[in-house]
């Protein structure tokens, strides 16, 4: 078993008294080198337990470790070195007035030598696939461009865990996978990921583990095949199965969530 | 570390609750069912009768509790109360410094400020309770104004006192803006902190330098907001021609009633500062 980077134990949780619990006794655990994707209806309380990850939001009750260290006692900007968190709006996080500027923030507070931040600039942005030069003003990046320098932003920060909290709106579907590809070949070199997201398919392509929320609670944990495969259970939980899910489905080949597996299957029983 | 923590929980716990203060407060009241005419009428009375007690706290003070029965009977959230009264005794004091240096020769001297080596007299005091008055009284008036009307109900109100549509528009707009604003402010604070700046840092210093991330995003915020409003706004054809209410509003005989309490005894209030009445003076005069 590798090492446990974050640990949730019966996190309850809810945004001021008068209001019902967004989250109830949550348990959530992520490894190193793990990808786990996340999944639920809005309002499931997905975002509010990944803004537990990082110590931006404090459980009520139950606690939240994070490389053993207890969020309620360590503020979030410490946390920052461990955890990174990719926003669903980037215009919340551009401030400065170059490109440069708004990537080295983050590490410059680390401490990193100037060659080596210059080196993790041009890596972060190879790997979000922004090619524009360093010294405009980010301001006058398209969206989707915006997006990919708030994700490179985090990247060059190289922390343990990526939490990304729906972070494709603006960027096409060709981007988006390769993005997640990228995060998903860290997850070999020892990062963890956690992708919350409304995308069946790009997390059952990536994930290891899948977690589905409901109302405030973890109601099916497994392999993407175990979660995204299983057609009853999502219809019945107002989710649109993947078609391939439903295809194997029919033809009695099992919980399949991908289209090569579905091939691999029907040659297995084809074949002579 | 846990110092941080705490001042971190403050720090949010006062922007979640500014961003209350100025909005309309949902509530069964009898002062939520008033005609917004009314409460505006309401406003301009208890503005008018600070002004023209703000030389005489003696007399200001009633025009303050008038207000803070408004904003009991409105049923407004302890949490508005609160932090009208927190702030009130801190401007309170302030003011009361202030004003009473001013007038330390002029009158009986009451009590003496060591550490200001300021001496208070009876004049001084009424000036400066006069003078703090003349600010909290307003602003409380708003405040139970704002947090009774709709937004909806400040346009029509315009509309009815003929006032121009767009003024009447631009005012709920902006009220619309307020509790956005702060929901972005608190959002740009946790993405900033989740990179590692320390916008909830301990040290004030820190805290000033780090300013500029969180404001420059909440700027662009705004403006993109503002300009995608304005958008929103020509596609749904604003302005095109002389519009109707869903729901108009109507005068009632409760509404006449509260109108002639209210002006009656804002109304006094200031005829008697006219004939040079004090509360003081009449309170020493007896003893």
């Amino acid at each position: 078993m590798s090492e446990v980077l974050i640990e949730a134990k019966g996190v309850w949780f809810k945004y001021n008294k008068k209001q019902d619990w967004v989250l109830k006794g949550v348990n959530f655990t992520v490894r190193r080198g793990e990808f786990v994707g996340v999944i639920g209806e809005s309002g499931a309380g997905k975002t509010t337990l990944a803004k537990h990850f990082n110590g931006l939001l404090k459980p009520w009750r139950g606690e939240v470790r994070v490389l053993g260290m207890d969020t309620r006692r360590v503020p979030t900007s410490r946390l920052a070195r461990h955890v990174g968190y990719v926003f669903q709006n980037p215009d919340s996080q551009i401030y400065s007035a170059t490109i440069r500027d708004e990537l080295s923030v983050g590490l410059k507070k680390l401490g990193f030598k100037t060659e080596e931040i210059e080196e993790r600039i041009k890596w972060a942005l190879e790997v979000v696939d922004l090619r524009k030069p360093l010294d405009i003003s980010p301001h006058v990046l398209s969206f989707g461009e915006r997006h990919r320098l708030a994700i490179a932003t985090v990247l060059a920060l190289n922390p343990d865990v990526f939490v990304l909290d729906e972070p494709f709106a603006g960027i096409d579907y060709k981007r988006s996978l390769n993005l997640l590809e990228i995060f998903r070949e860290l997850t070999k070199k020892g990062h963890s990921v956690v992708l919350i997201a409304h995308d069946l398919q790009l997390i059952a392509e990536l994930a290891d583990r899948v977690v589905f929320m409901s109302q405030g609670r973890i109601i099916r944990e497994g392999t993407p095949e175990e979660v995204i495969g299983d057609v009853a259970f999502l219809e019945s939980n107002g989710y649109i199965p993947l078609q391939v899910s439903v295809i194997a489905s029919k033809l009695g080949l099992g919980k399949v969530v991908r289209v090569g597996d579905m091939a691999g299957e029907l040659y297995k029983r084809m074949a002579p | 570390m846990r110092k941080s923590v705490k001042f971190a929980k403050i720090y949010l716990s006062v922007v979640e609750l500014s961003g209350e203060i100025g909005l309309y407060y949902e509530a069964d009241s009898v002062i939520h069912r008033l005609d917004p005419r009314v409460k505006l009428a309401w406003f301009v009375l208890a503005l008018a009768a600070s002004i023209a007690t703000q030389f005489d706290g003696s007399v200001g003070v009633f025009v303050f509790i008038s207000l803070i029965v408004g904003i009991v009977l409105a049923r407004l959230s302890l949490a508005r109360l609160l932090i009208t009264i927190t702030y009130s005794v801190v401007f309170f004091i302030v003011t009361i410094l202030v004003w009473a240096s001013f007038y330390q020769n002029v009158g009986r001297p009451l009590f003496y400020i060591g550490f200001a080596n300021l001496v208070v007299t009876d004049v001084g005091l009424l000036v400066g309770t006069g003078k703090f008055f003349l600010i909290v009284n307003p602003i409380t008036a708003m405040l139970l104004f704002f947090s009774t009307v709709k937004p909806y109900d400040l346009v029509q109100t315009f509309d009815k006192l003929r006032l121009p549509y767009k003024a009447g528009f631009t005012l709920f707009l902006s009220l619309r803006l307020l509790p956005v604003t702060f929901k972005e402010l608190k959002e740009i604070i946790d993405v900033q902190k989740s990179r590692g700046i320390e916008v909830d840092s301990p040290n004030p210093v820190k805290r000033i330098a780090y300013t500029i991330p969180v404001f420059v995003p909440l700027i662009i915020r705004i403006m993109s907001i503002t300009w995608e409003t304005a958008i929103t706004l020509m596609v749904r054809g604003f302005g095109a021609g002389k519009r109707s209410y869903m729901k108009p509003l109507n005068w009632s005989r409760r509404d006449t009633i509260a109108l002639v309490v209210l002006a009656a005894f804002y109304i006094s209030i200031i005829a008697l500062k006219l004939v040079g009445f004090s509360t003081y003076t009449y309170v020493e005069g007896w003893r």
